[in-house]
């Protein structure tokens, strides 16, 4: 447990030496914060652009608070997890090929300890992103367009931490396997398929943690509630399932060299 | 008393085999060098028993404990060849960040970093980012992580090659000061080194021991008398230096230029004759020295057999 602290905020120091957690926030913020800000100002913007008749812009529609909330959680389940993985792709592979886990590994640190911590570190820099930069599209999404509910809003936003725990999860995972590029081709190339036989074949992917998105999206609106329950049990497991594929894969395929073998 | 033993260790990769079968102890206390070619399976060995990589057979135990259950790895203070850090880290950051992981308190992790920073000289820099160290000074901070929770086994590779001459006699001195608490097995093909630090060697060749034991009878075993002549540059004397070779006294000879490396069988008749001949001969005689075949030569005589 000590260990995990050690390593924990070992990632934590690294993240903040290396502006990764100054970065992150900020890119994912602007990302989302620009959804409300484009949807109100659209015809502002075409207006001033000055190709666009009179009669078009004035019938032009500034989408309701709910479809703005909408596309913000789109921003995160497509570029979000772009970033997330991307910034997440190295977190075991370099330590694994740069030589430092030889270090590390050489100590009595269970893998457990070693992936666990990794793992948390990626989660606080996922948390501290969605959080700081969903509150920002929110309160600019209430002051442009008008309110969102809050209990709708909080559930789709829960749902899609959920879906982000999922992708953090694969990339730890595929990050223990392989060398970093891959494992975040890897990595997203499994999350893009399952959200679109989710969107092919949704009836075959209920149990999928993409039918998380497909709700979350749903609830905004207010529709009633799909259930929630099976595909968030799936996740959770599968999470964990990669957690433990990690760890056991972690010293079982033996530590590279430098000189790389 | 045994501290480590390795019994039929074998590691393979594939259609290769870098370890085949090897089976040595250690004595606690002990300082052994690990000698041999590139390739020859020290860095793998070291990487086994340290834990970094599985065997595919053999057993590995420490005072009798089986290798498999974990445990050892408090035991075990390892450099690797080319140590790799974390550049955003200053290394008195990485000591203790290493000493916290082997399961030491803080307060005694902050002391020991400091000590052993001290030890290998490195206080200066200690506060300063690993980004910025030379080569040098990654190497001195390898060492200062295998040492800070002060191991029974140390397993260092190459502890020493990436030093300039200071920092290697420095190294070699620190090592030596750690001998009688510490067992040490460390792999280096400086041959000097190894003499100087250590009271066994053993010598690998394509992945299998080829001689193990204490120094001092390896090098009876193999010392001969040896001659070495210079003679000036010139076509007379070059004939007849070469012309030594077919001496029946002559066992091996080797030239450089106007330089001939003879190992003899009988040193005093070889002596005799040869001095004989360049004062009869006129040869011009630059150097004349006889001594006996170093630890170099014997490693040459070993891996290439």
């Amino acid at each position: 447990m000590r260990q995990t602290w050690l390593i924990y905020r070992k990632e934590m120091l690294g993240m903040t030496r290396s502006y990764q957690l100054l970065w992150v926030p900020v890119v994912i913020m602007l990302l989302v914060v620009m959804q409300p800000i484009t949807s109100y100002y659209l015809p502002d913007i075409l207006a001033a652009s000055g190709s666009m008749p009179e009669e078009l812009l004035a019938g032009f529609p500034i989408p309701g608070s709910a479809e703005v909330m909408v596309s913000v959680l789109g921003q995160y389940s497509s570029f979000g997890v772009l970033i997330f993985v991307i910034a997440g792709m190295q977190v075991v592979a370099g330590e694994r090929y740069g030589g430092t886990a030889a270090l590390v590994l050489v100590r009595p640190v269970s893998s457990a300890s070693f992936i666990c911590a990794k793992w948390a570190g990626q989660m606080t820099l996922m948390l501290i992103s969605f959080v700081t930069s969903y509150a920002a599209a929110w309160y600019y999404t209430v002051l442009l367009l008008g309110p969102v509910s809050w209990r709708e809003g909080l559930i789709a936003g829960g749902l899609y931490i959920l879906w982000l725990t999922f992708a953090i999860s694969l990339t730890v995972l595929f990050s223990t396997l392989l060398r970093g590029s891959v494992a975040a081709v890897i990595s997203l190339l499994l999350i893009a398929g399952i959200s679109l036989g989710h969107s092919l074949a949704p009836s075959w992917f209920a149990w999928s943690p993409a039918r998380l998105l497909m709700i979350a999206a749903a609830a905004i609106p207010g529709s009633p509630l799909d259930s929630v329950l099976f595909p968030t049990i799936t996740t959770l497991l599968l999470c964990l399932a990669c957690l433990v594929a990690a760890i056991w894969s972690l010293r079982r395929q033996g530590i590279p060299d430098l000189r790389g073998d | 008393m045994t501290f480590l033993h390795v019994d039929m260790l074998t590691k393979s990769f594939g259609s290769t085999t870098p370890v085949k079968g090897i089976s040595f102890e250690l004595e606690r206390g002990s300082c052994t060098a690990l000698l041999g070619p590139n390739g020859a399976g020290k860095t793998t060995t070291m990487r086994m028993i340290a834990g970094l990589i599985a065997p595919s057979a053999g057993r590995i135990s420490f005072q009798g404990q089986h290798h498999s259950n974990g445990e050892y790895r408090s035991l075990i203070g390892y450099l690797p060849q080319h140590p790799a850090f974390y550049g955003w880290m200053t290394g008195q950051e990485f000591v203790m960040y290493a000493a916290c992981l082997s399961g030491m308190s803080r307060k005694d992790a902050r002391r020991r970093t400091t000590f052993v920073l001290e030890q290998v000289g490195l206080a200066e820099a200690a506060k300063r980012r690993i980004a910025g160290y030379s080569g040098g000074m990654k190497q001195r901070l390898g060492l200062a992580q295998a040492l800070v929770h002060r191991p029974p086994l140390l397993l260092l590779d190459e502890p020493v090659s990436a030093l300039d001459p200071i920092g290697r006699r420095e190294v070699i001195n620190l090592l030596q000061s750690l001998l009688t608490e510490t067992t040490i097995l460390f792999s280096t093909h400086v041959l000097p080194d190894a003499e100087e630090v250590c009271d066994r060697i053993m010598m690998m060749r394509d992945g299998e021991i080829v001689e193990n034991g204490e120094l001092q009878v390896l090098a009876d075993k193999y010392r001969r008398p040896q001659l070495i002549i210079q003679v000036e540059r010139n076509n007379a004397a070059n004939e007849w230096l070469q012309s030594l070779r077919s001496r029946p006294f002559i066992q091996d000879a080797q030239f450089q230029g106007s330089t001939a490396q003879l190992t003899v069988n009988n040193m005093e008749e070889a002596r005799r004759i040869i001095l004989d001949e360049v004062s009869s001969r006129d040869i011009p005689l630059l150097s004349f020295q006889s001594g006996t075949t170093s630890l170099e030569e014997m490693f040459m005589k070993v891996v290439t057999a």
